[in-house]
């Protein structure tokens, strides 16, 4: 559990990162592409988070009422 | 036999001489030891005693109300004090002592006093209260955060309350498309089984830890009252001891229950507890959503910028490239212009040079001129002086030559004379000046010479010159 909370906010925390990197003009036009790509990927980590089934969970909740 | 009695004589004793002594209804606090309904509505109760420290039972007395008042005190009671009239209650009755020969003592109940009940329950509630906050457990679980996404929810509900299901359907039919993970754990949630079995359910959940964000207690439905079970003081003591955050939605609609108080969030409804839920997920969601726009934002500001980067290089360069090719044309100009005075200072110094030399040539060349003059006259001179002898005789040939040629010359240019005079003469005569003086006229029309009449047609303007002067004419002809 903890891990998962953290990782949610590590997730925001890093996008938070790569945000005021980019608001203080510390990217290169270069590194902008993979920080782009990054962080579409952390943000589709945190919409997961609600949106999609977590197969682990629900199969340990269903051994649970056996 | 004197000083002897029937029972029945007894009992009537006894009857008249309670009645002498209480011959008023009596208010009298006691606790409810057990209490019954029959079916034709009387109510039967068991009024006791407690020792406040053994908790034994210090007395005991039977107590009635009959229907048609037990039809008026039971609700008042239970609206006023939000608690059913039932066992293990403090209540301050107003009595009146029976006694009826063949049933023996009885307390006739005509009312019950609600405030003190509610005096009472909030005593004990305080004391509880009171104790959770010296042992320092009262706030433990409200210290648990809770899950930023609360999405594995155990729930301590019962199975069949309406509260469970109505909690469910907005959970898991949520507008938004929120995935929940939830495990039922039954447990009564009413009357005196209602805090141990939550207990039990709690304990189960500790196993399992892990595997959940938050516990729910959830009821509603039921009935408002009997919600004693959560002013608990061992429920409560589990609940602030509870690694996992509980949020309860117990339905209550007065005060609220000890468990409400030491939650780590209390709602009304289990409605409500879906809903806090979801709003949960929501601000996870808004947040999500305000960064990932901030992040597009900057993103295409930080692109802009480049863009601009570009363009202002390309706005100073172009002025630079132009200003570098003025100033190179000033250059070349300036160049040409300092060229020009160096240029024709150069000219002129030549030709000053020059004009130099022609001087010296012009008084040189005279000088030389002479000198060499000089020279060729010495020369001539001697030439001469030698020739002359040789040429005498020539000479003298050459006089008579030249005698002849004059002769020659004399008559032709006499021919010449007389003929030019005769030319002369002739020229007068034809020039129309001349003729004109004789008399003669000159008529014309439009500048032409008339030299036929035929020419002419009647009106026509003539202009007549004549020696001196000039006339314009009309022609009359016949």
């Amino acid at each position: 559990m903890a891990t998962k909370k953290q990782t949610y906010r590590e997730s925001i925390n890093e996008i938070e990162e790569i945000l005021a990197s980019i608001e203080n003009d510390e990217l290169d036009v270069d590194e902008l592409a993979d920080k782009v790509k990054k962080v579409t990927q952390l943000l589709k980590f945190c919409k997961d988070k609600l949106y999609k089934t977590q197969e682990d969970v629900e199969k340990v909740l269903k051994e649970m009422e056996g | 036999m004197d000083g002897q009695i029937s029972l029945t004589e007894l009992n009537f004793l006894i009857k008249e001489s309670l009645d002498v002594s209480f011959p008023e209804q009596l208010w009298v606090i006691a606790e409810i030891g057990e209490l019954k309904v029959n079916r034709a509505g009387h109510c039967y109760i068991e009024l006791v005693e407690k020792d406040n420290n053994t908790d034994k039972i210090k007395a005991r007395s039977r107590a009635t109300i009959w229907t048609w008042q037990f039809r008026f005190i039971q609700p008042y009671f239970e609206t006023t004090t939000g608690q059913k009239l039932q066992a293990g209650l403090k209540v301050l009755v107003a009595v009146s002592v029976e006694f009826h020969e063949v049933y023996g003592i009885s307390l006739n109940i005509k009312d019950i006093d609600p405030n003190y009940t509610l005096g009472d329950m909030a005593r004990k509630r305080q004391e509880i209260i009171n104790s959770l906050t010296e042992e320092g457990v009262f706030d433990m679980n409200k210290e648990i955060p809770l899950a930023e996404i609360p999405s594995r929810i155990a729930i301590i509900s019962s199975p069949t309350a309406a509260g469970y299901e109505d909690f469910m359907s907005q959970l898991i039919n949520n507008t938004e498309g929120y995935k929940f993970y939830t495990k039922l754990f039954p447990a009564s949630m009413q009357g005196k089984e209602a805090s141990s079995t939550i207990i039990n359910a709690l304990d189960y959940i500790y196993e399992y830890e892990d595997l959940f964000d938050l516990v729910v207690i959830i009821r509603g439905g039921g009935s408002q009252m009997d919600l004693s079970c959560f002013d608990d003081y061992d429920l409560a003591l589990h609940v602030t001891q509870f690694p996992l955050p509980v949020v309860t939605g117990i339905g209550h609609e007065k005060d609220e229950s000890i468990v409400d108080l030491v939650a780590n969030t209390k709602l009304k409804t289990p409605t409500a507890v879906a809903e806090f839920l979801i709003s949960q997920f929501n601000a996870i969601a808004i947040e999500i959503a305000e960064i990932e726009s901030q992040f597009i934002d900057e993103i295409n500001r930080s692109l802009e910028n480049e863009e601009n980067r570009i363009k202002n290089v390309l706005q100073v360069f172009k002025p630079l490239i132009k200003g570098k090719l003025e100033n190179t044309d000033l250059q070349l100009k300036h160049l040409a212009k300092t060229i020009q005075p160096v240029s024709n200072e150069l000219i002129e110094r030549n030709n000053y040079i020059l004009l130099k030399y022609t001087d010296h040539l012009e008084i040189g060349l005279p000088i030389l001129l002479k000198e060499k003059n000089n020279e060729l006259t010495k020369l001539m001179n001697q030439t001469l002086h030698v020739s002359t002898l040789k040429t005498t005789k020539e000479q003298q040939l050459v006089e008579e030559k030249c005698h002849q040629l004059i002769r020659f010359t004399h008559r032709k240019i006499d021919t010449e004379v007389n003929r030019l005079g005769w030319l002369e003469k002739t020229n007068i005569l034809i020039d129309p000046k001349n003729i004109l003086k004789r008399g003669f006229s000159i008529s014309t029309r439009n500048g032409k010479v008339i030299k036929n009449a035929n020419e002419l047609k009647n009106n026509d303007e003539i202009e007549t010159t004549f020696y001196k002067g000039k006339v314009n004419s009309t022609v009359k002809k016949h």
